[in-house]
């Protein structure tokens, strides 16, 4: 087994480059496939983030914002079990990383990659972007709690994506 | 940032360890040097261009999640063809597989009774690529690599046309049973 090896990596070895022609475009694929560009990976993400992010809005209202007028909500239960101030970080913690966890589903490992290269400044960019609509749309964002919130969604963010990416890595 | 120009010189494994901190441009320089003999194994082994190319992708592919598991006291050389051939190997032993599962299938259908009475075993039912494949590859018991040589194709499209016959004798042989 280990002679046939030595065989063939000799054959390998000896095997003239300049005699093979490598398709230009098998490169592109490959480069394309192994480095995705992060503004590309961003903004599905984006996309993601607004659809998902949207979406829970039904199970867990922000800053009083329900605009599918559910009775319930899990702002509500975080309110009654641990007060105000955990509620918001919750919040964000629950808004943020949930978009991002259900986006991974749509991700390669390669995308996955730069999303966690760049994590910090992806889930800043999306959370403070979050909390400007929330004033936008008429959400009461009042500075202190917007700051846990923040906070929470900083946490939760950079949280899912750590672990969906370890995850994938011992998947692969 | 560094440039191309300052890897030029630099060996595959000072440019592997630059490519595990994510440097694009080394894992360009090391798919410059390699691209080639990478792709000429890959041919020589599969006799396919086309196969050695989606192979290469792989190959790299491999190369680029498995680059933390490197170790920089070992010579590149080695380690991307070990790579480059366990994913030939895996794709040879994919192929059997598949080899197995339409042999069994043929197996089956010429072994029920009334599709040998019915002669669906007759290969004139079939185009004559059809008939060609799937008499070298039944009766002759050739592989996919020898029938391609002799017909002048690619062992892929072999295996194609080869599937593709048995897919029409077995419904062949359905609509048979159904007359009677």
């Amino acid at each position: 087994m280990k002679d046939q090896w030595k065989d063939e990596f000799e054959e390998f070895s000896q095997i003239d480059s300049s005699s093979v022609q490598v398709p230009e475009t098998l490169f592109n694929k490959i480069q394309k496939r192994l480095f995705p560009n992060p503004w590309q990976v961003f903004g599905k993400i984006a996309l993601m983030q607004t659809a998902v992010g949207f979406l829970s809005l039904a199970l867990c209202t922000q800053f009083g914002l329900n605009p599918f007028d559910t009775e319930f909500s899990l702002a509500h239960w975080f309110m009654k079990t641990a007060g105000h101030s955990v509620c918001m970080v919750l919040c964000g913690m629950l808004f943020v990383s949930l978009p991002y966890l259900l986006s991974n589903v749509f991700l390669n490992l390669e995308e996955l990659e730069v999303v966690k290269r760049y994590e910090w400044l992806q889930v800043g960019v999306l959370a403070l972007t979050s909390l400007g609509a929330f004033h936008f749309f008429g959400g009461e964002a009042v500075l202190t709690f917007g700051v846990l919130w923040f906070v929470g969604a900083f946490l939760g963010g950079v949280m899912s994506i750590e672990g969906s990416y370890f995850l994938r890595r011992q998947i692969a | 940032m560094f440039k191309k120009v300052d890897f030029q010189k630099s060996s595959d494994e000072e440019l592997m360890q630059a490519y595990m901190k994510g440097e694009a441009v080394a894992f360009e320089i090391l798919y410059e040097r390699y691209s080639a003999k990478v792709m000429g194994y890959l041919t020589q082994k599969t006799r396919s261009p086309k196969n050695a190319q989606d192979l290469m992708q792989e190959s790299f592919l491999k190369l680029h999640r498995s680059r933390h598991l490197y170790n920089s006291m070992f010579p590149f050389a080695p380690w991307l063809f070990s790579i480059t051939r366990s994913v030939f190997l895996d794709s040879v032993k994919k192929k059997s597989l598949e080899d197995v599962t339409e042999s069994q299938v043929f197996d089956k259908i010429a072994a029920v009774p009334d599709v040998k009475e019915a002669s669906i075993i007759d290969l004139n039912v079939l185009p004559m690529n059809q008939k060609q494949v799937v008499g070298l590859r039944v009766y002759d018991e050739e592989t996919f690599e020898e029938i391609a040589e002799r017909l002048s194709m690619t062992p892929e499209n072999a295996r194609q046309i080869f599937s593709r016959a048995v897919k029409a004798l077995k419904s062949l042989a359905k609509e048979d049973g159904v007359k009677k």
